[in-house]
């Protein structure tokens, strides 16, 4: 780059900066307050906001049906896109290009306006307020990032690999078997860790659907924050936080082996 | 299946593929339809109903909900302020990501890559903590009341969440990362000898990043407003969270009809009014466009 | 004498068949739409011999070596090996040893587990695979390398993995789709003399699709030149190079002057006033094209005593001296400028710019058309 970024333009994107991490990161020194409102920078220090998530019974159990469903919607997600982005990357047919963007076209709507669209139907069908419910309404979101991800990690692998392993015996489920899937890998394992990131933090669409028999961590720390002002939900965002940074870095690890291993 | 090829008997390989596609997209079609079509389709035939008080609905044909939503000073108001707000919303974002976007497309490839994780990672955080961040913040024990009092500038706490600004700073703040990308995306047209030549010509830096550096990156800029004005008037969390149900806006607006007060006819005529709204920026989006060419 | 075209292929079939025909194409043909990649191609390829299917890109020859494959399907024709149709065989049924252009390596696997997919897929033995994978290895000398990745190679060495892969299954015929195009020229001059060996020794069927007429001819014992999905020519390289049935043939398989002319007789021909004798197949009357190649051309100074060759006198107008050979432009009175090569070296008198010489070369060397070539 020809043109440097001047000591003045430095600072101000440094700002810029600040302002885009710093609801992120005060969450962490928020955590520790020792007070029992919000109040920043606090009077006192303390760990007694940990110590009260495992107490609370609701948060800890919304995790649980959190972390549950986004296992089941991550596995479904991956069961159901990996044929059909084989199908859309891999085989000619007619329609596939309109297959495509219907198979895409949730992402184009308004989370409120679909969440609102499949309170409609899962109403007369009884899936308000069901694990079920949840997983089709999450898979809704999740399929078409899953699909996305996986038909491009499909279209750069170069077809010939396949095609010699078909001429070296190789029926064309063994060729997917040994040869297509262990070089999708890097794919797969980014569509899982999006559909998963997706599925965990997904508040909206869950709003309409969840009741008084099952919710989701993110609709209880959205309604916790809405009804109440306390330092708890900070200590629970830390290990939302946490969370996440874990699963990026397991990617990555992945994608890093996956990169010295494939790939020629 | 709809095999095109007309070739004969001779095709094993391909033919088979194309026969096993049923099968293979059969899974996502099936959640497809269950998820998404019927309950679209659902959605715009109880926009069709009549609501009748205490949450009941009357399956009928008219359009008597799209037509209170067009008389009813208030959903009007309700719409002009969604879209007010929505675009002093993206002008914002852009000011502020502009800066960002041009510093990181300068920067050496060693900081680019880190610089692009920290735009990327709050994207990966929960809206919902995101907003909670920014109560910490605005909120009236909030760090920037803190300042404000300790300055000695107040003596009083100023109101900054709960009303317009609140949810600007918030929405703003979480859209950003959006706008940043899609400017970096446009950015690839802006060659630095471009600017150069323009200083080597006598140009002020100012000027050179009025007369060519804008000029030049204006796709990036139209896509990034087009993609953070939907995503504003679609989003919920934040103007719910950082509006304390003091501000009114068409996404909170829906969920209120929908939850709170049942009637579903009303809030799927909001609904369809929201992809309206959409149909309209992606048609100024294709004209900025095609003017820009 | 004359050269074959797919209806003398048709004939020789009768008797191919019964004798030692191993692998036969039959008025194959590839349609995309409109668009026909190959067209009433027939070729039958012996027991143990080497074709070149020669032709530029997009002359159908790639097609046609996916269809034998079973990775295209025909739009009709037949494929018979041994005399059993194939074409509806799906390629994991075929028993062809591939080798592509691009090796396509399997990157996620190591060379030796490369080499034993095939073996694996016929379900033989542990024991039988690691004896018959060291065994493929040690044919294309790469047995120290077995536990490496495809990336860690280098080009060559990825083409001997290639065709130890596909050797390794014995397959009934060996295709080679441009095997030694992505390697530098002198690894490439050693790769022909190592496949032709290889295949030699193993004496295995078959078919090489190249571009590069010099593989075709060094490497082959015969060629098939493809022009627009149709098969022009196919014979020996001697056939393709000395006696080359179309005008198409005769100017890919190596440099040639054209001369326009008429014919006069079964074996002479006039440009301008001159009289030419020529390979004696020429095409009685009328308009002619006669080609001769600039190494067959021999300059001698003026005055040099006549001999039963055709002669020209001509003035030298660029003289390029390109190492091994000497290229000269030398221009004929009435227009017309041949292009001649001589070896260098030795007591070979070097002609300079502007010197007028004559040009001698044999009847039989001055091959004729017709004219629209």
């Amino acid at each position: 780059m020809e043109q440097k970024n001047s000591l003045p333009f430095t600072i101000v994107v440094a700002l810029l900066f600040v302002f885009l991490l710093a609801p992120v990161l005060l969450v962490f020194p928020m955590s520790f307050s020792g007070d029992n409102f919000m109040s920043f920078p606090p009077s006192s220090w303390s760990t007694k906001w940990y110590a009260a998530l495992p107490g609370n019974t609701v948060l800890i159990g919304a995790l649980w049906t959190s972390l549950g469903l986004a296992v089941v919607v991550t596995t479904l997600s991956l069961l159901i896109a990996i044929p059909a982005a084989y199908a859309i990357a891999r085989i000619e047919f007619f329609g596939r290009e309109t297959l495509f963007a219907l198979f895409t076209a949730p992402l184009l709507l308004p989370s409120i306006v679909l969440g609102l669209a499949i309170l409609i139907v899962f109403v007369g069908i009884g899936l308000i307020s069901t694990f079920p419910g949840l997983v089709l309404a999450h898979l809704v979101v999740t399929l078409p990032y899953a699909l996305r991800v996986l038909a491009t990690a499909l279209s750069t692998l170069p077809h010939q690999v396949e095609e010699a392993a078909s001429s070296l015996g190789a029926t064309p489920l063994t060729v997917f078997r040994r040869v297509t899937l262990p070089l999708m890998t890097p794919g797969i394992v980014a569509a899982a860790a999006l559909a998963f990131l997706v599925s965990f933090d997904e508040v909206v669409i869950s709003l309409f659907v969840v009741g008084p028999r099952i919710t989701t961590l993110p609709v209880e720390l959205y309604r916790y924050v809405d009804t109440r002002a306390d330092p708890l939900v900070a200590a629970a965002s830390v290990f939302l936080i946490l969370g996440t940074v874990a699963v990026v870095l397991i990617v990555e690890r992945t994608m890093g082996l996956n990169k010295a291993v494939g790939k020629g | 299946m709809t095999a095109t090829d007309t070739a004969p008997a001779a095709a094993p390989f391909r033919l088979s593929g194309r026969q096993i596609v049923p099968l293979l997209i059969m899974p996502i079609l099936i959640v497809n339809a269950v998820s998404f079509i019927w309950p679209t389709l659902s959605l715009l035939r109880m926009s069709l109903n009549e609501p009748i008080a205490g949450g009941a609905i009357r399956e009928t044909l008219t359009l008597q909900t799209y037509v209170s939503v067009m008389t009813d000073s208030f959903y009007l108001e309700l719409v002009w302020n969604s879209v007010y707000l929505c675009s002093i919303i993206t002008a914002f974002t852009l000011l502020l990501s502009y800066p960002i976007a041009l510093f990181i497309h300068r920067a050496d490839p060693k900081w680019k890559s880190l610089l692009t994780l920290m735009v990327i990672s709050p994207l990966l955080v929960s809206a919902v903590v995101r907003t909670y961040g920014w109560v910490i913040i605005l909120g009236d024990q909030g760090l920037i009341n803190a300042l404000l009092l300790g300055s000695g500038l107040v003596d009083q706490p100023v109101r900054l969440i709960f009303n317009n600004f609140g949810v600007m700073v918030g929405l703003v703040e979480i859209l950003m990362p959006y706008m940043i990308l899609s400017l970096m995306a446009g950015f690839g047209r802006l060659d630095p000898r471009l600017e150069e030549a323009a200083q080597s010509l006598g140009a002020k830096r100012l000027t050179t990043l009025y007369r060519v550096t804008i000029p030049l990156t204006a796709p990036g800029i139209a896509l990034g407003c087009l993609l953070v004005f939907v995503l504003s008037i679609s989003s919920f969390v934040t103007p719910k969270l950082l509006g304390g149900g003091r501000v009114f806006l068409l996404a909170t607006e829906i969920y209120d009809q929908s939850i709170v007060l049942l009637n579903w006819p009303l809030a799927a005529s909001l609904s369809m009014l929201v992809l309206v709204i959409f149909g309209a920026a992606l048609v100024v989006y294709s004209r900025v466009v095609k003017a820009l060419d | 004498m004359l050269a074959e075209n797919p209806i003398h292929i048709a004939n020789a079939e009768a008797s191919d068949a019964r004798s030692e025909a191993h692998l036969q194409l039959t008025h194959l043909e590839k349609r995309y739409g409109d668009f026909l990649a190959v067209e009433d191609l027939s070729v039958s390829v012996r027991r143990g011999e080497l074709i070149a299917l020669l032709g530029p890109s997009g002359c159908g020859k790639t097609t046609t070596l996916r269809m034998i494959a079973g990775l295209a399907s025909a739009t009709s024709g037949a494929i018979r090996v041994d005399g059993r149709e194939i074409q509806t065989l799906p390629a994991h049924a075929r028993d062809m040893g591939l080798v592509f252009q691009s090796y396509a390596l399997f990157p996620h696997m190591t060379v030796e587990r490369n080499v034993a997919f095939g073996l694996e897929m016929r379900r033989n033995s542990k024991d039988q695979i690691a004896g018959r994978v060291a065994k493929a290895l040690e044919l294309v000398q790469l047995g120290h390398l077995a536990q490496r990745r495809p990336r860690e190679l280098s080009g060559g060495q990825q083409q001997r993995v290639a065709l130890a892969r596909a050797l390794v299954i014995e397959p009934s015929i060996l295709l080679l789709d441009e095997p030694l195009s992505n390697l530098d020229a002198k690894l490439r001059d050693q790769m022909r003399v190592e496949i032709r060996d290889i295949q030699q020794r193993l004496g295995i069927t078959t078919v090489f699709v190249t571009h590069d007429q010099v593989e075709a001819l060094s490497m082959c014992d015969r060629i098939a030149v493809m022009d627009k999905g149709r098969l022009a020519q196919i014979g020996t390289p001697q056939d393709i190079y000395e006696r080359p049935a179309t005008p198409f043939v005769a100017e890919f398989v190596g440099r040639i002057n054209k001369l326009p002319g008429r014919g006069t007789s079964a074996n002479e021909i006039t440009v301008g006033d001159r009289r030419f004798g020529t390979a004696g197949k020429g095409a009685a009357n009328g308009a002619v094209t006669a080609m001769i190649r600039p190494h067959r051309i021999e300059i001698v100074p003026r005055g040099t005593p006549a001999d039963n060759r055709n002669a020209a006198e001509g003035v030298i107008t660029r003289a390029t001296y390109v190492g091994d050979i000497l290229e000269y432009m030398v221009a004929l009175e009435g227009g017309v400028t041949l292009a001649v090569e001589t070896a260098t070296g030795g007591h070979r008198r070097n002609f300079a710019l502007g010197d007028e010489v004559e040009l001698r070369w044999a009847h039989e060397d001055t091959l004729v058309f017709g004219a629209d070539a």
